[in-house]
């Protein structure tokens, strides 16, 4: 693999689900690139597809969901094609995963401290108990756990939400993974608390050079932590590019739209210019465009689908009518 | 503040939550063990007041008593301590008749949409019964009048004979909105109301709270975590720490010049947009179980500025500035 060379880099992923009411396409024709030590703020709401593209590079979508198109290439390989037993050997080891509710990934009838050695003995059989529960230790004190040794021997239940969220990060970071993936992992939290994850999570990364795809709906979180954003809406990537160029002058309208729903200080008491009505039903969603039934700036045109495509250098929009003329 | 009374005042309002003793526990006190049944100071000794027209936003995070307290302004839970006056009059003391009247003045809208509407009611009962029940609208009156209310709210008449599954969150949360308002109310209480929506959804729902209060001079008590919805709806903001007022200021004052260490650390620790590659540097430790909670200030063992005070001594809340509250023993030093 050349110096050069991304990663991870997904070509046109395609993830659909095939229910019984139709085709949901979750995913449909992503394109992302990430590279060692970057951080990628992948953004969008409910339902954009932005949980399903991380489950898919993890391998971990189930029936009726499938992997129909596309390439996830990771260290050169590709993951859709990859055998179970091959992938199995890098989740955990080479990519791991963090996600929303830690009590939903962690065994409710473990120890703490078998659940840790068993991650790491899975990928390094040669591993000592003992060598792995010092590994486990360590990794617990990494992410600013207390008393580590002690609580070793505790069961989930026993933590609160931010402590178990730091348990979750400290699993998944067991065996320095190359590519991190967090799907919304401080949503649940308090601010304070929160902060005390992003500041772990930031630290880790930059230490061991991880690279890290953020999952999430808050852009001000992105803002803080990302290198690169990528906007999702109804299952495409709608814009894309450095973090200052899409939060400061984004080109897609839904972007714009989403920048302007968060309440910030400069309007205070003043209506917030908000995006009329709700995204479309996946399985009816508009021809062409997906947001130009809310867009303000939809017109005939918008009915064929837009390339995304670079408009500035690095900087990546799915418009018809971008937002060019607006820049400061 | 100005000449005009209160809508709603709290006066040293408490609310304790008792775990009984199970059997192996009274057992146990029997036999001479030293068993208390623990008990949680869910709010403590609480002062409020709620202007007409005015929002006030309360701030905490989970498990600190915001919504304890929001739920004791509208009467859902009895102060153990303290009284609550509305208007003026001590809604312990008032007729049955004169406390179901000033309930329905006070109304509360919930977090969860989906667990606040009952499933099996159309919109038509779930947003017209209380009017029709408590006779503020005659009965023929009552569908122009849900029409009226239902597109006050941004929502459809003709959704009247939908079952709230047939919603999305949003329009779930519009419909909260319009129950709470089918009663008239001058005061409504509004719990995490923007929370578990989307943020462009969440911006429309903040949008309709503006424009209602505009239309119908409502007040709002205002309950967030969100100190970035919390600013750009409130006019006043208090700030809560395990069951406690730590410090209340208007908007701009407290954004300005955070007094509080607690403030100013929440006030840190948001994510904003105009902050890129940021460290984040938060407060060490978690919140305290109310259960147990720390002796003397009760933000002290995460408190940059501790001192020996802190850990014996809890601090009053009073005037630092006009308008302004605060309780932390450094404003002894500075005044």
């Amino acid at each position: 693999m050349s110096a050069a060379a991304p990663l991870l880099s997904v070509e046109e992923l395609r993830t659909h689900f095939l229910t019984r009411a139709g085709v949901v396409k979750a995913v449909d024709g992503v394109s992302l690139a990430v590279n060692r030590g970057e951080v990628l703020g992948l953004v969008g709401e409910s339902g954009c597809g932005k949980s399903v593209t991380g489950f898919s590079i993890m391998g971990l979508v189930d029936p009726p969901g499938k992997i129909v198109g596309g390439r996830i290439l990771f260290e050169g390989e590709d993951l859709t094609t990859l055998a179970e037993e091959r992938l199995r050997a890098l989740r955990g080891e080479r990519i791991a995963m963090i996600f929303q509710d830690p009590l939903m990934t962690l065994n409710p009838v473990l120890r703490i401290e078998t659940q840790m050695t068993e991650a790491i003995r899975a990928h390094h059989p040669d591993v000592t108990q003992t060598q792995a529960r010092a590994r486990a230790r360590d990794a617990l004190a990494q992410t600013g756990i207390p008393d580590a040794e002690q609580r070793l021997a505790a069961y989930p239940h026993q933590f609160s939400g931010g402590m178990r969220q730091r348990v979750a990060i400290a699993i998944a970071l067991l065996n320095r993974p190359a590519l991190l993936i967090a799907d919304e992992p401080t949503t649940a939290l308090d601010v304070t608390i929160q902060a005390q994850i992003l500041h772990e999570v930031q630290k880790l990364c930059r230490e061991s050079g991880t690279a890290l795809i953020w999952i999430t709906h808050d852009l001000a979180v992105v803002g803080g932590l990302a290198d690169a954003v990528a906007v999702m809406y109804a299952g495409r990537i709608v814009e894309q590019g450095p973090v200052d160029d899409v939060l400061d002058r984004p080109l897609h309208p839904y972007t714009l739209g989403l920048l302007g729903s968060v309440p910030s200080r400069t309007r205070r008491g003043a209506r917030l210019p908000q995006i009329p009505g709700m995204a479309p039903s996946p399985l009816r969603l508009p021809d062409g465009c997906s947001f130009r039934t809310r867009c303000p700036r939809a017109d005939s045109s918008c009915a064929n689908m837009p390339a995304l495509e670079a408009l500035l250098p690095d900087h990546l929009a799915r418009c018809v009518h971008p937002l060019m003329e607006a820049r400061p | 503040m100005t000449a005009a009374a209160p809508l709603v005042e709290l006066r040293q309002v408490s609310k304790r939550f008792t775990k009984p003793l199970d059997l192996a526990e009274k057992l146990a006190r029997h036999l001479g063990a030293a068993v208390h049944a623990p008990v949680v100071h869910a709010v403590d000794r609480v002062d409020l007041q709620v202007f007409p027209r005015e929002v006030v936003g309360l701030v905490g995070e989970s498990g600190c008593g915001k919504s304890t307290l929001g739920r004791i302004v509208v009467g859902l839970y009895e102060p153990s301590d303290g009284a609550v006056l509305l208007k003026g009059a001590d809604r312990a003391t008032l007729s049955r008749e004169a406390r179901r009247k000033s309930q329905l003045a006070a109304q509360m809208i919930f977090q969860d949409p989906f667990a606040s509407l009952n499933p099996r009611l159309r919109v038509r009962e779930i947003v017209g019964e209380a009017p029709r029940v408590h006779g503020l609208v005659p009965r023929e009156a009552l569908d122009p009048f849900l029409d009226d209310l239902l597109r006050r709210v941004g929502l459809d008449p003709l959704y009247k004979r939908r079952y709230p599954h047939q919603f999305s969150g949003g329009q779930r949360q519009r419909l909260g909105i319009a129950r709470a308002l089918a009663v008239k109310p001058e005061f409504v209480v509004c719990d995490e109301p923007v929370a578990a929506l989307d943020v462009s959804i969440q911006a429309q729902i903040i949008n309709l709270f503006i424009a209602l209060r505009e239309e119908l001079g409502l007040a709002y008590l205002f309950i967030s975590h969100d100190l970035g919805v919390v600013e750009h709806i409130a006019d006043r903001i208090l700030i809560m720490y395990l069951g406690r007022i730590v410090e209340s200021a208007q908007t701009e004052a407290l954004f300005r010049r955070p007094n509080h260490p607690y403030t100013q650390a929440l006030l840190a620790e948001v994510p904003r947009l105009d902050q890129r590659k940021r460290s984040f540097t938060p407060v060490k430790g978690e919140i305290p179980s109310p259960l147990d909670p720390p002796a003397g200030c009760h933000f002290h063992p995460r408190c940059p500025h501790a001192m020996e005070r802190c850990r014996r001594e809890s601090p009053a809340l009073r005037e630092i500035a006009p308008g302004r509250l605060s309780a932390c023993h450094l404003n002894d030093g500075a005044a």
